[in-house]
């Protein structure tokens, strides 16, 4: 039995090389606690939440709206949280990295939210739960639709 | 209701390639021995002028530059048969004062020509180009339509009007969350940082963006109304083998640059596995002794 490729309702547009491969739905299968560990460490980014509507249920993503808060927070409790809750449930140091490629350097959660965040940070539990729990989804939106 | 036909399929050595009307392309290895006797798709660079400047352009597309020769064009294409796709870029394609001409001509050889523009150069600063590629699309001179997007307008603009767009973003300049805003369902492509002509500088310190991509890249890959694809550059970059099932690896990566496809540019008629590899004059050859002689070219 010989090889059959798909690629799969996509036109060749690339001007520069080739599309070699195309992902749709079902294709990636995000494990819902993972993150990338590199050197024994996890590095959270923060990232844009300030449009949508979107929801987001993997722990690396809610994690990226947890850190953003926390620092668009500017709160070093929060962020003390966030790194013992993370470190105590995956067994790796945590670090926190800037974002350089955002409107500001630590990523943005639209102002009318920005409430909702601090409940996050209640206790370690209930952002464990937040975050790893793949049941817990985070739901943004704007008023801006 | 949507119904996807078949538009051509032609043996390639080896492989028998089938392609359909929504872009799907199925490739069937019918026995071991792996010939491939020319490519199945074909980046074609028509002219080097662009008025955009843009500072990463591993194209060096500029304001006074060349435009190909649509006899030279003819040439590079002869010996293909229908089917086998022309991936058109530049510099700005619609800057070639014949690019309608050379549509035809790819059209009249059977051939899928696909475009690839800037989003500036549509939209806001030429509308009546959208009514043009839609013209063009519909008496088949054109089948997909790349869209580089720069970050200025959404794609809700476009409103539907065209069809088979596919919005491409280069991960340096463009942000996992550009792609969340773009209107869905829509189709992205992913290309990595060309570290080549102007790009070679402008990214040469890329790593924390591509970090940032690859943090968040999951996040983009599971929104269910995202078609996303990759280019090579970008799959290395990403890493993305090692994100990925190996069953879906298997039966969707379509294989490393100068396996089934190649660069051409038509401008300065010469030739390369992709645009940011060594570039060889064509000096007489065919197409498919071109594409033999970039199957044995280092990256």
């Amino acid at each position: 039995m010989y090889k059959k490729k798909v690629r799969k309702g996509i036109f060749e547009t690339n001007s520069s090389s080739c599309h070699s491969i195309i992902l749709g739905k079902g294709d990636f299968e995000r494990t819902g606690n993972r993150f990338d560990v590199e050197g024994g460490v996890i590095r959270i980014y923060p990232g844009e939440f300030g449009w949508g509507p979107e929801r987001f249920s993997d722990a690396a993503t809610k994690a990226s709206y947890a850190l953003t808060w926390a620092k668009q927070a500017e709160s070093e409790e929060c962020l003390e949280m966030l790194e013992t809750v993370i470190m105590e449930v995956t067994g790796y140091e945590v670090e926190f990295a800037g974002s350089c490629v955002t409107y500001s350097p630590w990523g943005h959660i639209d102002h009318q939210s920005s409430e909702v965040g601090r409940e996050l940070f209640v206790s370690e539990d209930v952002l464990e739960n937040f975050i790893f729990n793949p049941n817990s989804i985070l739901v943004i939106d704007n008023d801006n639709h | 209701m949507i119904t996807t036909r078949k538009l051509a399929q032609y043996r390639n050595g080896s492989f028998l390639v089938s392609l359909y009307s929504d872009g799907t392309k199925v490739r069937e290895q019918t026995d071991s021995e792996g010939i491939v006797e020319f490519p199945e798709s074909i980046d074609l660079k028509i002219t080097e002028v662009c008025d955009l400047n843009c500072s990463y352009c591993h194209e060096n597309g500029r304001e006074n530059g060349n435009h190909a020769r649509v006899e030279n064009i003819d040439k590079v294409t002869n010996g293909l048969p229908p089917g086998v796709e022309i991936a058109i870029g530049g510099g700005n394609p619609f800057e070639h004062p014949q690019l309608k001409e050379i549509l035809i001509l790819l059209k009249n050889k059977g051939l899928v020509a696909s475009l690839t523009v800037n989003e500036l150069h549509l939209f806001l600063l030429h509308p009546l180009r959208v009514v043009l590629l839609k013209e063009w699309q519909q008496c088949g001179l054109i089948y997909g339509i790349g869209i580089s997007i720069r970050g200025y307008l959404p794609n809700s603009l476009l409103d539907n009007q065209l069809n088979d767009v596919v919005w491409h973003c280069i991960l340096g300049e463009s942000t996992p969350f550009d792609v969340l805003a773009l209107k869905r369902p829509c189709k992205v492509l992913l290309l990595g940082d060309k570290k080549y002509g102007r790009g070679k500088d402008y990214f040469a310190n890329d790593k924390p963006k591509i970090d940032y991509w690859k943090y968040h890249l999951g996040m983009v890959l599971s929104r269910e109304d995202l078609l996303v694809s990759f280019d090579n550059l970008a799959i290395e970059q990403l890493d993305l083998k090692s994100k990925l099932p190996g069953k879906v690896w298997d039966k969707y990566y379509m294989g490393d640059d100068g396996q089934f496809t190649m660069y051409v540019d038509a401008v300065k008629m010469q030739y390369a596995k992709n645009s940011i590899s060594e570039r060889v004059n064509v000096a007489g050859l065919n197409i498919r002794e071109m594409f033999q002689k970039v199957r044995g070219l280092k990256a």
